[in-house]
């Protein structure tokens, strides 16, 4: 008896079984199969006490889908779609739950899923960053239902031929091994380890692993995601001299730079001209900070084009943070007047954005990438006597910067009070920024728990300055708008009063984060937040 | 997770056909779904091939302890079964017994479904025909009732003191009731729902037809939607899961039907040209 056919087939793995078991439910199991075990040899195992039936052979294709960062397969999920009966499924699963449902738009942001349980369990994951095709995953073979004399299907087999490719592409398809997919049902693992011994008879069954879409990903592209993405990879060990050290970090800068570009052209999600900035500032950054490593002149030249670079990016991140903002904030979102404004915000956002890209498109920029990858193409010539910190060991060149650094920070720090002056307050934001852009960049020379301690600490403070320092700017740039749309006689009476409203309301807010600012201070520069910085720079790395 | 009790006092009525295809339409639908076989009988167990099986007894299952390990996922995805065998008559010595500390709270089967919710979107309870302990504990644990009800005298006056028992609950979960085994040959069967339709009395609009293709559920051991998807009886089921997934939503006030009262099934049971109901209080429902 065949079973009734789906009209809209869901790939195994999602529907049914779940990968990796949980909250009761066996997990799946898959076996490399050598490509010459066919059904009819894999059947004849079957032990006496099961029968078995043929069931649809099915051909399922999915593309899975991620952020540019893989959140969801960082956090354990995998969310597919796939198109049938004219319609866009989507279902997701995490070894514990699954879920399938259809979606009535093309998936780009967690709004897009389907309202409900995958909107619910994926959103806070996804955050603002756009789902993007990972890789498209095909299977197809023969399906069997091993059954147990009351004619119940106990355990599922498939004899897999799975192929995968890039979903942007389409080009050619790269093949997995074949492989032996055995679903048990719950409640009969019994009979699912009866039929595993009968098929083991022969020959030991090597053990895949179960989820199919890691292991195309990773064919496809070649490895597992960072666990963090944010973290600079580059190889430092613990003698790497100053020179070598730098020279590694700024090419693993500039290759996270050059990821994010065409993202950020695309205007994908904001976090890729975030990304994309953070990398332009941390080269920037450390560029300045650690000087007599690398020719003067050059460093100077990189220093003012990166700069360049951040003007001409600034704008259009401004407009995407008081954006994300404005939908971050429901109460916000319901004033009179805030939807025709936040249209209004969008249209600058895109020009603004235009305007980005023609700078990415200039020669300026070319000729600076070009200069870049020119100088970090291989390791700079460390033989000028004034590069008198080239040879010695990165660790020790920027323990001494470091020590400086938070000297600086804990002096003005000290002197901030609710009236400190805007000024002041940005070059003790900009001081912490310049701290913690070396212990990202140098983190593989010291003890990692110390490290992650004295970030942790650092953040906290980065946080409310960081905040205070964005209320105050997208309070300057709702001013200027309000201006500009003014001259332009485009200002009408509600989008006056909702911009009136988000000015005082940041105004409020910047003056709030203000007042705790002193006592975040207080709390990173105590003693025993000195001890912890201490015990950092003095500790052995880690091994 | 919701739970959607198919009840009746009355036997024979189409509760475990109701259950079984309306689970299936639910897991159908992508949502993780649970049939809870409460009736001795097993016959939800038998349709969907489980063995009668249950390790440590009917009342292993009120410790909490043995629900886990006695689910048996079905043929169809997203469908799992817990299944019944004859020790389930134990559950009612169980909740009646002598000594009050020897039995099982009042809340003891919503406790044990707690224990599932976050795997469930939908269980579905089949329990046996009877106003029992078992039953009272169903109805207490379940969001709603649904109760499959033929068009008939005697089935209408089994749901009228049904009701009547039913108003002595401390929380009252949704009552749903709707005609199944419609047989439209019958001008009973065909006044009873028009009438019923006609004064807006608390029936869901959907019934169920009686089909030989429903009696052969039991021959094919299949629900309708896996062997005969196409067929009146087996859209009739999906529509019914349809509206009855729809009466469960959130949704506002003014929007929900009329809720079915003893009043509308006596005059339901009136319009059918039966006697009127005697009330065990007295002069009320008396007749004139």
């Amino acid at each position: 008896m065949r079973k009734q056919a789906d009209p809209s087939p869901a790939p195994d793995g999602v529907r049914g079984a779940t990968n990796e078991g949980g909250a009761g439910r066996p997990a799946e199991l898959v076996f490399e199969l050598a490509p010459e075990v066919g059904k009819d040899a894999l059947l004849a195992e079957l032990p006496p006490s099961l029968s078995w039936r043929a069931a649809d052979e099915g051909r399922e294709r999915w593309v899975v889908l991620d952020t540019f960062d893989r959140r969801l397969t960082r956090a354990g999920y995998v969310l597919r779609t796939w198109e049938a009966g004219g319609a866009t499924h989507v279902a997701w699963s995490n070894g514990v739950g699954r879920r399938q449902d259809v979606a009535g738009a093309p998936l780009d942001f967690a709004q897009s899923l389907p309202a409900g349980p995958i909107r619910a369990s994926l959103a806070p994951i996804l955050g603002p960053r756009r789902l993007l095709p990972l890789v498209e995953v095909e299977t197809r073979g023969p399906r069997i239902d091993v059954l147990d004399r009351r004619g119940k299907t106990v355990v599922r087999l498939r004899l897999e031929a799975v192929r995968f490719r890039d979903p942007r592409v389409r080009g050619t398809w790269g093949s997995l091994s074949p492989s032996l997919r055995v679903t048990p049902l719950r409640g009969y693992s019994e009979e699912c380890a009866a039929l595993l011994r009968a098929l083991s008879g022969r020959s030991p069954l090597q053990a895949l692993e179960a989820q199919v879409d890691a292991r195309a990903a990773r064919a496809l592209l070649g490895g597992e995601p960072a666990e963090d993405p944010t973290r600079l990879a580059v190889e430092l060990h613990a003698g790497i001299t100053a020179h070598e050290g730098l020279w590694r970090i700024h090419r693993a800068l500039l290759a996270q730079m050059q990821a994010q570009e065409a993202g950020v052209r695309a205007d994908l999600d904001p976090e890729f001209l975030h990304d994309f900035r953070v990398a332009g500032r941390r080269m920037r950054s450390v560029l300045s900070q650690v000087k007599r490593v690398f020719p003067a002149e050059r460093i100077e030249r990189f220093r003012a084009e990166l700069s360049w670079l951040g003007s001409v990016t600034g704008p259009t991140r401004d407009v995407d943070v008081l954006l994300e903002s404005l939908d971050r904030d429901a109460r916000e979102a319901e004033g009179a007047g805030i939807a025709a404004l936040r249209d209004l915000i969008r249209a600058e956002q895109r020009g603004e954005h235009a305007r980005l890209v023609e700078a990415l498109d200039s020669p300026r920029y070319r000729a600076l990438v070009a200069e870049l990858e020119g100088f970090l193409g291989s390791p700079p010539a460390a033989d000028d006597p004034e590069l008198v910190d080239a040879g010695r060991p990165l660790r020790d060149v920027l323990r001494e910067r470091l020590r400086r650094l938070l000297r600086r920070i804990l002096k003005r720090g000290a002197a901030v009070a609710e009236d400190t002056a805007a000024s002041d307050i940005h070059r003790l934001r900009l001081d912490c920024k310049k701290l913690r852009y070396l212990l990202d960049c140098g983190r593989g020379l010291f003890a990692e728990p110390l490290v992650a301690s004295v970030l942790k600490a650092l953040r906290r403070l980065q946080d409310v300055l960081g905040r205070s320092n964005d209320l105050e700017v997208q309070g300057e740039w709702l001013a200027g708008f309000a201006a500009r749309l003014q001259q332009q006689g485009r200002l009408e009476v509600p989008i006056a009063l909702a911009l009136g409203r988000l000015v005082e309301q940041r105004a409020r807010r910047a003056r709030k984060a203000r007042r705790k600012l002193a006592k975040r201070f207080a709390r990173f520069a105590s003693r025993r937040g000195r001890a912890r910085f201490a015990a950092l720079l003095a500790a052995e790395p880690s091994a | 997770m919701q739970v959607i009790a198919v009840t009746n006092v009355k036997g024979g009525v189409g509760k475990t056909t109701t259950a079984v295809n309306l689970a299936y339409q639910a897991a159908r639908e992508g949502a993780p779904t649970l049939l809870w076989d409460l009736d001795p009988q097993g016959a939800a167990t038998y349709l969907l091939r489980v063995r009668p099986k249950l390790s440590g007894g009917g009342g292993a299952l009120l410790g909490g302890a043995g629900v886990a390990a006695a689910i048996r996922e079905t043929d169809f995805p997203g469908l799992d079964l817990l299944p019944a065998d004859l020790s389930l008559r134990e559950l009612e010595v169980l909740l009646g017994g002598a000594d009050a500390s020897e039995r099982p709270g009042r809340d003891g089967f919503t406790a044990l479904l707690g224990g599932l919710a976050a795997e469930y979107e939908w269980v579905f309870v089949d329990g046996a025909p009877g106003l029992t302990l078992v039953a009272e504990s169903i109805f207490r644990c379940a969001d709603a009732l649904l109760i499959p009800t033929i068009p008939t005298v005697l089935s209408l006056r089994t749901l009228a003191r049904m009701m009547k028992h039913l108003k002595r609950l401390e929380r009252r979960p949704l009552i749903l009731p709707f005609f199944s085994l419609v047989d439209a040959r019958k001008s009973l069967h065909r006044e009873v729902c028009a009438w019923a339709e006609a004064h807006d009395l608390g029936f869901l609009r959907q019934s169920v037809p009686y089909a030989s293709l429903v009696e052969q559920m039991a021959v094919r051991r299949l629900p309708l939607g896996a062997h005969a998807p196409g067929s009146a009886a087996a859209r009739a089921h999906a529509e019914l899961w349809s509206e009855v997934r729809a009466r469960l939503s959130p949704g506002p006030a003014a929007a929900r039907p009329t809720p079915l009262t003893r009043r509308g099934v006596r005059s339901l049971l009136e319009h059918a040209g039966a006697q009127p109901l005697r009330s065990t209080a007295g002069s009320a429902d008396a007749p004139s």
